[in-house]
């Protein structure tokens, strides 16, 4: 026994220290208090944007129940021409910015994706929701690289720098 | 103060052997119905745990999240996901991605084949990489179907519905006779309730162009990685969870059947109840001059009412213990057969606790009245009746 307290003593004392793991996070400098110029519509994006295009684009966060990816810098976002059910009178939907009164055609047309990758192009394995006001309906005003589009109705941005204005405050 | 001697109250359990038998009776019935009800309980819930591993990831139709029968994908997500994700479990340098059909269809045996004998049973589209997803899955006898023919592979729940098939014999579904080549079981999971063929033959069968989900082995890859896919890929409608997270869920809409088979259990079983209290009272109720004697010679009341609880919790205890043996003898893996598959009853600790737990309160509290009636006379009017 007393032979194995030494050793573990011994394999403690050289082993060599921990590296303390980052838990990784969206950069702060992506958030801009600035927002990003000429912004155009997310459906104009996804009209006419190429893959390797920077875009600005201006959206609001939504397209199904749960808009953000759990662990994973990346969340969906919906043309702000599309009505939320909150913005439809008498409507009682409790996650209105699931978009579920637009029509799966509307959706494809009129719906991306925006994610936070790393300097190696690997998508952040992080949350974004929350994060400086990042929340179903905010508004948010993007600049970011066009990664993939299709047309079937696919289109992923690269977001650099993310301008959020938050959602309203429900009453 | 001086209780009673243990063996007086079961000394009086042998004074009148019908009343005991009677009291033994309705306690093991009452045992029996409870512990019949939580080996089903607890039978759906070790099934539907096992059915899905957490290492496991699926990627079905939006809006069937509750039922992969409903789900319709395009059949190239297997291959889109395959391609997409990276960090998968590997297996001969291919990522373990398995697109499945889960179809109900009825089936008959073809030797007798009327429309009355066809029962629907769920047949599973595979492919062979569906063995590296969903390992509790084992060939027992034969070999699996091949690709492009009319051959099936069942489960032994799946056998049981469609009387008289067998290995080598043949079973006809719509129309077509597919000859069972061979046997597999998968124990403790809906898989064992299953006919399981090749998903292009299902494909062809069912006349449709979709799969119902792709299983993926996660690998190193985690959820967010499938979810990130699937939310990126607006064309395939289709979301993903884990697999243990889906038969989670399906046990949740299964609550209320549990719950309800429970209720029915403790309905009958009053009556079971009844009859052993019943019993118990007209035992005791005759002992009345007895208990009188008893407190002249000094026993007190207390003393007299733990002897007679005794007494009568010792006869309902055996009668448990009779229907724990008959449940764990019996019982025990019996399969009962709905729509999704099949499970078997699971007698186990939890269950034999609640039946032995249901025998103890009946003796306890089934004792109540007939003490009631025995101490609360005056000690005269008790030793004159």
């Amino acid at each position: 026994m007393l032979t194995s307290l030494i050793l573990s003593a011994f394999l403690t004392l050289t082993a060599p220290p921990a590296t303390p793991t980052v838990a990784p996070s969206i950069p702060d400098a992506v958030f801009v208090a600035e927002m990003p110029k000429d912004a155009k519509s997310a459906a104009w994006v996804k009209k006419n944007a190429k893959q390797g295009d920077t875009v600005v684009f201006e959206a609001k966060i939504g397209g199904r129940g749960e808009p953000f990816i759990k662990n994973r810098a990346s969340f969906m976002v919906a043309d702000r021409s599309l009505k939320s059910c909150n913005e439809i009178e008498g409507d009682t939907c409790a996650k209105p910015w699931d978009y579920c009164c637009e029509t799966p055609e509307s959706k494809k047309l009129n719906m991306l994706m925006v994610q936070v990758v790393d300097s190696n192009g690997k998508l952040l394995k992080c949350d974004a929701k929350g994060v400086h006001g990042l929340e179903p309906l905010a508004l948010v005003v993007i600049e970011g690289v066009v990664t993939a589009t299709d047309d079937k109705g696919n289109c992923m941005i690269d977001a650099k720098k993310i301008w959020v204005k938050p959602a309203p405050k429900a009453a | 103060m001086k209780l009673l001697p243990f063996d007086y109250a079961i000394r009086n359990l042998g004074r009148s052997p019908k009343r005991l038998l009677l009291v033994i009776g309705g306690s093991a019935l009452v045992s029996t119905l409870v512990l019949g009800s939580v080996a089903f309980s607890r039978g759906l819930e070790a099934s539907m745990n096992s059915s899905g591993l957490q290492t496991n990831a699926i990627v079905l139709g939006s809006g069937s999240e509750e039922s992969v029968e409903r789900s319709e994908i395009p059949a190239a997500t297997g291959p889109i996901l395959a391609a997409s994700v990276d960090g998968l479990a590997m297996l001969a340098g291919q990522p373990v991605v398995s697109s499945e059909i889960h179809v109900s269809i009825p089936v008959a045996n073809a030797d007798t084949p009327t429309v009355d004998d066809a029962t629907a049973v769920l047949i599973r589209g595979f492919e062979p990489m569906a063995f590296a997803v969903h390992p509790q899955v084992r060939l027992t006898e034969g070999r699996w179907p091949a690709r492009g023919t009319d051959e099936i592979a069942a489960a032994p729940e799946a056998l049981a519905k469609v009387p008289g098939v067998t290995l080598d014999s043949k079973v006809l579904i719509s129309g077509i006779p597919f000859v069972v080549v061979g046997l597999f079981d998968a124990p403790g999971t809906v898989m064992h309730g299953e006919f399981w063929m090749r998903l292009d033959r299902v494909t062809q069968l069912t006349q449709r162009t979709t799969h119902s989900l792709v299983v993926a082995a996660l690998g190193t890859a985690e959820l967010g990685d499938i979810d990130s896919f699937t939310s990126s890929r607006l064309d395939l409608e289709a979301v993903s969870m884990l697999e243990s997270e889906y038969y989670a869920k399906l046990a949740e809409f299964f609550a209320p059947i549990r719950l309800l088979v429970l209720v029915t259990a403790v309905l009958i079983s009053s009556g079971g109840a009844l009859g052993g209290v019943n019993a118990m009272y007209a035992a005791f109720a005759s002992r009345v001059r007895e208990v009188g004697t008893l407190q002249a010679l000094g026993f007190s009341r207390f003393a007299i009412a733990v002897s007679l609880i005794l007494e009568s919790t010792v006869a309902c205890v055996t009668g448990s213990l009779c229907a724990c043996l008959l449940g764990v003898l019996l019982l025990d893996g019996i399969s009962i057969r709905f729509s999704m598959g099949a499970f078997g009853l699971s007698v186990d600790g939890a269950s034999i606790a609640c039946a032995l737990l249901a025998g103890l309160l009946l003796g306890l509290l089934g004792a109540i009245p007939a003490i009631i009636r025995c101490l609360t006379l005056p000690i005269p009017s008790a030793l004159r009746s």
